[in-house]
């Protein structure tokens, strides 16, 4: 994963401040991006068992019915592509 | 500027020496509440990447400065980060000191860390040079600035444990 942050050139001395503050969240240090590294870590070396075939790992299961206890999943997402593939005769 | 004698020169280098073997064992110790208390109550701390300190680009990788934004990364790893169980050896290198006068010294070192996970899994996670600023009092030390700059880009992974 490669993080570009960018600025403006005339942001003044104070902006940039904030920017570089606020760029605490992101990148491998990030508050909020770091976990992502965690789980894409785990993902990849799952996913690495066979690098020549294909790995899918639908996150809670398969369906597109609202999960009850747990908003990790991407039953939103699969809801949404049935929906595109529907509309678009698929 | 005051020029110090060499022997107070070396007296200098000896206490940084110490500060600094103290600091790295903390880290490498788990004693990470610790951390924030090797630093002014506002210092700066940083790590950045080669390719942007040599740019002269102002990113970092990780910026703190103030004693709140040190704590604040330890609560963060202790309570809400998610990541794998990891230690950190430090190794560091001999100190080269770039400025030395009776209030305040700056030096540059080379340092290591070879990091190993939970499962056993070894890498040399950083490389690189730190560029710290200590304010000398009578009886402590103090690190008023520790900019790290890293000599790869890459960070395997993520920098959750400070350097």
């Amino acid at each position: 994963m490669l993080w570009t942050v960018l600025g403006f050139a005339d942001d003044d001395e104070d902006l940039l401040k904030v920017r570089i503050r606020n760029n605490n969240l992101v990148g491998p240090a990030g508050f909020i991006s770091m976990e992502d590294g965690c789980v894409g870590g785990f993902v990849q070396r799952t996913a690495k068992v066979d690098p020549s075939a294909e790995t899918i790992m639908p996150m809670g299961g398969r369906g597109i019915e609202p999960s009850e206890g747990s908003r990790v999943t991407e039953a939103a997402v699969r809801g949404f592509w049935k929906g595109w593939r529907e509309c678009m005769g698929l | 500027m005051t020029i110090l004698p060499v022997t107070d020169q070396l007296l200098v280098r000896t206490r940084i020496e110490a500060f600094m073997a103290d600091y790295v064992h903390a880290i490498d110790a788990d004693r990470l509440e610790e951390w924030p208390n090797y630093f002014t109550e506002d210092a700066v701390y940083q790590v950045r990447t080669r390719e942007n300190h040599e740019c002269g680009l102002p990113l970092n990788v990780m910026s703190c400065s103030g004693h709140g934004m040190l704590r604040d990364r330890i609560s963060a790893l202790r309570t809400a980060n998610i990541y794998e169980p990891h230690v950190y050896c430090h190794l560091i290198g001999p100190f080269r000191i770039l400025d030395c006068n009776p209030g305040s010294a700056q030096t540059e070192s080379n340092f290591q860390v070879i990091r190993t996970m939970v499962d056993g899994a070894m890498s040399i996670f950083a490389c690189g040079r730190a560029f710290d600023t200590f304010a000398i009092g009578s009886d402590a030390l103090k690190l008023s600035e520790r900019i790290i700059v890293l000599d790869s880009r890459q960070i395997d992974t993520l920098l959750v444990i400070p350097l």
